[in-house]
């Protein structure tokens, strides 16, 4: 179980984190969503023990993680970067985690590396980007740790090792009951892969709630009324965004659905469809909330 | 419990191993290249002077039978044996001691590459993200920094002392105690080692950057030796005239406070001509110093690093206060010496301007460099500007309060005699160019004279800086500490603390050295008979042929003379002489030199060895024997300056454009005039008072800023007899209990100005 409460990263004169409380049940994909900036990949450092929170609670199975060697035995965390292992070769690398993990496992490391067929003698800074992230994650999979933290760990994959990789992360979730989380701006691979989901913005929890749960609550609706409803009109709805073409209006609302049909159905619409969205949307309308939207490029 | 501990240790030692043995791993390339420069110092310098020692043992071997080495062709070919292995152990020693440099600075880049998770990124999540604590990775990356640089160094240390044992130091030094010091010098060399790696961890700690990471370490390595020497420099300076090379040689403190400090406090001793028992880090005083400040390096280094903040590398100083500090410390290394020169400046009453100008120049085009290594982009220009002006204005703060405050009273420090090695004084009088206002306590290990020279040093009072410089009386002290390091002090004093120091200096032990130390190092150098003696004084000269007088016996005279020497002997000497004598020494095994030394008319031992020996030497002047007879008369002088020529010149009607030499005078009119600072005129020899007047004279010139007089007895009659050749001449200091006659002598005879200052001339 890894459980933040009220921490604060300071960047300077700067809060990465801004009191932010969160937790993660054991066994859970977790996808860690958020702009450029929004303190994702810190919020991975403070769990993986890089990092001390200024002030807060940041603790996996109870214990605090910061230097704490027991805990992080626990914990393997991939960062964004791979340059800091370019003068090993894969076998070096793995000599390298194997000395540190006693759980770690040669068997289910070979198993994962005939499926990738990465060379073995060869220095990493010969290989891809991509060929480094498969050589961190096969790593990582293998030392068999509870905790698993990747940070855009999908990011220099082609679609094939893409489903490798997502594979290799599933079955280990269910063979070690691995808990995982992954921050990416993919939000597809977020949306097919976790089942749950934590949004942050300017170093604060948006939302931190069930994928499922997520989804259901903000949904589009579309709709057409006799005569024209305005937003302020619907103010029983939480609207994320509305917009009218000629007589049809589309709502993105948040919320009970059944209350949000009540209160639509008060100005008798014409038509009401309900329309599920993606995760990548529901990211969208979110954020434009908070400010950050894509209509500010147009001015 | 106790089964958790046992079983959590195991792991934690298990961790540590798997950190270490990574990180050895990683420092691969170091360790391989330290272990080269290792090899090639001590291994190869000491290694190549073995065959050197056997081919110098041979060749010398030969040369003690007598063989001549250009029509023997084993006693040839031994002598290119020795030169060309002179050559390559040359070579070999030079290659050493680059290598011994090169790898100070390696165990520098050793210890930075070691831990650069502190300034790289990419390594921080690399290494913080293991399953370790702080400490197992300190430790670990300590140890590992460790075994890749002093490993090598103490092999290379421990080959050296194998191979020493091998070389005859006889046939190459004749000192074969120097293998203690070499020993001592590989060891020193090792410790400052130890020591930069703990430095340079704690300077790490504080940089968040790779570039300062490699470029502040080694800036405060040069900038703590330089401050502490330019600090004692300042303070010695200004209280004492002390010059730079007196403050480097006291400052064995530098070896304490950083590496490349210990490696330059490790020469003082031998700047100071002194073997020293111990190099200063083997001596309890500075060793346990050095040592407790290696040990804060490496504790600073812990708790600065256990308490950094990661999420900062990546920027210039981890730590903000020491975005101040360590550019400021290298700002002050660089305006001290010039803030030193504004003050001295100032204190002269002269511009500063010049100085001013440089400082502002040189500070901040120092700051600016130091401020984009820092990845400053100047947006805020002014911040960088106010912070060097703070900047600059802290290091003018502080060096004036050294230059002004004494050291804090540290510049009156006064060793005890049990720490003092050899000393040696200086009592200058009013008249630097008149020798005998002068006392000289030769430098000496005698206990009895070191005491003599720290009481007069600890009655010197402590305003004594203040007194009035132109007395023109100061006292030079210098210390030869045991430690090897050296006090250097300059105290102007007044005239009757001069008087005071002078009488307490004169004893028999320091006159005897005084006066025959030359003739003890000759004796020393195989001299033992003095075969002629040459007296002079003034103008006149004799050579006496002394054959067979021994250097003992000579010195057996003078000893037994200084037993009745007095301050008063010496320079209240009224109707006594002094008298310069050479002595023509020669050695046992051919060869000769001579020696000058004074002698003076209460040497009644002495005088008398010469005497029998034949030795002309003076006593009274018999007036008779003299043709003319000229007095001079000083009044309110600042030292006794004339030229006899002139005077006899134009006291015989020769007028000054004559006698000038314009060149002589840098161009200017000779004007002879009665009111200047000396005047004279011509007496008659056959007056009876002449003679009278040398019953009181000397040729010891009087201590004195009040009124003198002077007799000038010639053998000619006059100029033209004079400047034809005869140019034996004696001068006579009128003693003061004369002075009335010589006063009444002077008026009668005294040279009007009308007689040679002609209205053309004027």
């Amino acid at each position: 179980m890894i459980e933040v409460r009220n921490a604060v990263m300071r960047f300077d004169d700067k809060n990465a984190l801004d009191g932010i409380t969160l937790s993660v049940p054991e066994g859970c994909a977790y996808g860690l969503l958020g702009s450029n900036g929004a303190g994702k990949s810190t919020l991975l450092r403070l769990l993986s023990g890089i990092y001390r929170a200024n002030s807060g609670e940041v603790r996996i199975d109870g214990e605090e993680v910061y230097d704490n060697a027991s805990v992080k035995e626990r914990v393997f965390f991939i960062n964004d970067e791979t340059v800091q292992f370019n003068n090993m070769t894969l076998t070096e690398m793995r000599d390298y985690y194997k000395r540190f993990y006693g759980s770690f496992s040669e068997e289910l490391w070979q198993k994962l590396h005939s499926a990738l067929e990465l060379p073995l003698k060869k220095r990493l800074n010969t290989f891809s980007k991509g060929m480094k992230r498969q050589a961190a994650v096969i790593c990582g999979i293998a030392c068999r740790t509870p905790y698993l933290f990747l940070d855009e760990a999908f990011d220099g994959l082609d679609p094939t090792m893409r489903i490798i990789v997502k594979q290799m992360l599933i079955d280990a979730m269910v063979d070690n009951k691995l808990t995982v989380i992954f921050s990416s701006h993919n939000l597809g691979e977020i949306d097919e892969f976790c089942d749950r989901v934590g949004l942050l913005h300017n170093g604060k929890v948006v939302f931190d709630r069930e994928l499922d749960s997520v989804k259901g609550s903000v949904f589009k609706i579309q709709t057409a009324f006799e005569s024209p409803v305005t937003r302020e009109q619907l103010s029983g709805v939480d609207i994320l965004h509305m917009e009218t073409s000629g007589s049809v209006v589309h709502i993105i609302a948040r919320g009970d659905r059944e209350a949000v049909r009540a209160a639509v159905e008060k100005f008798s619409p014409k038509l009401y469809d309900e329309i599920p969205l993606s995760l990548e949307e529901i990211f969208v309308y979110e954020m434009e909330v908070l400010g950050y939207d894509s209509s500010k490029l147009g001015g | 419990m106790t089964a958790q501990s046992s079983a959590v240790k195991p792991a934690v030692f298990a961790k540590f191993g798997a950190y270490f043995a990574c990180k050895l791993k990683f420092l691969r390339p170091n360790i391989i290249m330290n272990g080269i420069l290792a090899l090639l110092s001590y291994p190869l310098a000491f290694g190549l002077l073995i065959p050197l020692s056997a081919a110098c043992e041979k060749y010398y071997e030969l040369a003690d039978q007598g063989i001549d080495i250009y029509m023997d062709s084993w006693a040839f070919t031994a002598r290119n044996t020795m030169n060309q292995w002179n050559d390559i152990a040359v070579t070999g020693m030079v290659i050493g001691a680059i290598c011994l440099v090169l790898l100070f600075v390696f165990t520098l880049v050793t210890t930075v590459r070691g831990f650069r998770y502190l300034y790289d990124k990419t390594y921080v999540d690399m290494d913080y993200s293991l399953p370790i604590n702080g400490n197992t990775r300190f430790c670990a990356d300590t140890l590992a920094v460790l075994s890749a640089t002093i490993v090598p160094h103490i092999l290379s240390i421990m080959i050296g002392i194998i191979l020493i044992n091998f070389i005859n130091f006889d046939a190459l030094f004749s000192a074969e105690e120097y293998t203690w010091l070499i020993t001592q010098y590989m060891f020193t060399g090792l410790f400052s080692c130890v020591m930069l790696v703990g430095l340079t961890m704690m300077m790490l700690s504080f940089c968040g950057k790779k570039a300062e990471a490699y470029i502040y370490p080694v800036l405060i390595n040069i900038a703590i030796p330089f401050i502490h020497t330019l600090c004692v420099y300042i303070v010695q300076n200004n209280t004492y005239g002390a010059t730079w090379d007196y403050s480097f040689r006291s400052v064995l403190q530098i070896g304490v406070t950083s590496p490349v400090g210990m490696v330059l406090a490790s020469f003082i001793p031998v700047l100071n001509a002194m073997v020293p028992d111990a190099l200063p880090v083997f001596t309890p005083e500075y060793g346990i110093s050095a040592l407790v400040f290696t040990l804060i390096f490496f504790a600073a280094a812990y708790f600065l690093i256990k308490y950094r903040r990661n999420e900062r590398v990546g920027s210039p100083y981890v730590y903000n206060s020491m975005t101040y500090i360590i550019p400021g410390v290298i700002i002050f290394a660089v305006a001290l010496p010039i803030c030193e020169q504004i003050f001295d400046s100032l204190k002269d009453g002269e511009s500063p301007a010049g100085w001013l100008i440089g400082l502002v120049i040189s500070t901040f085009v120092l700051y600016v460099i130091m401020e984009l290594i820092s990845g400053k982009n100047f947006r805020k220009f002014h911040i960088t500007v106010a912070k060097w002006a703070a900047t600059v204005a802290v290091s003018a703060g502080i060096t004036s309060v050294l230059f002004f405050s004494n050291g804090f009273g540290a510049a009156y420090y006064v060793p005890d005699v049990g720490e003092v090695a050899r000393a040696s004084a200086n009592i200058y009088g009013r008249y630097p160019n008149v020798s005998n206002s002068n006392y000289h306590i030769q430098e000496t290990d005698d206990e009895d004279v070191i005491r003599i020279i720290t009481d007069i040093h600890s009655d010197i009072p402590k305003e004594a800086v203040d007194t009035d410089e132109n007395s023109g009386c100061f006292v030079n002290i210098e210390y030869i500490l045991k430690n090897g390091s050296s006090v250097s002090r300059l105290y102007w004093v007044s005239r009757e603390q001069y008087a005071e120091f002078i009488e307490r200096a004169v004893t028999p032990k320091t006159f005897y050295d005084n006066t025959v130390n030359n003739l003890l190092y000759e004796q020393a150098d195989g001299c033992d008979e003095i075969g002629a003696v040459t007296a002079y004084s003034s103008s006149r000269q004799s050579v006496t042929d002394t054959s067979g007088l021994t250097v003992d016996e000579f010195l057996g005279a003078v000893e037994k003379d200084s037993e009745k020497v007095t301050s008063d002997l010496l320079y209240s000497a009224a109707g006594e002489y002094e008298m310069y004598i050479y002595l023509s020494l020669s050695r046992k095994n051919g060869g000769s030199s001579q020696i000058g030394l004074q002698i003076y008319s209460w040497m009644d031992n002495t005088l008398s060895l010469l005497r029998r020996y034949g030795a002309d030497i003076g006593g009274g002047i018999d007036v008779s024997e003299y043709k003319a007879a000229y007095i001079v008369k000083f009044d309110g002088t600042n030292g006794y300056n004339y030229y006899v020529d002139d005077i006899i010149a134009l006291c015989d009607g020769v007028t000054e454009q004559s006698v000038d030499d314009p060149e002589y005078y840098g161009g200017d009119k000779y004007v002879y005039t009665v009111t200047d600072w000396y005047s004279f005129g011509k007496a008659d020899i056959t007056d009876s008072r002449i003679a009278e007047l040398e019953k009181g004279a000397c040729a010891v010139s009087p201590f004195t800023t009040e009124t003198a007089y002077l007799l000038i007895l010639t053998k000619a009659d006059g100029y033209y007899g004079f400047i034809g050749g005869n140019k034996e001449y004696v001068e006579r200091w009128i003693s003061e209990e004369y002075y009335d006659l010589a006063e009444e002598v002077y008026r009668d005879y005294l040279l009007p100005e009308s007689a040679v200052n002609t209205p053309q001339a004027l």
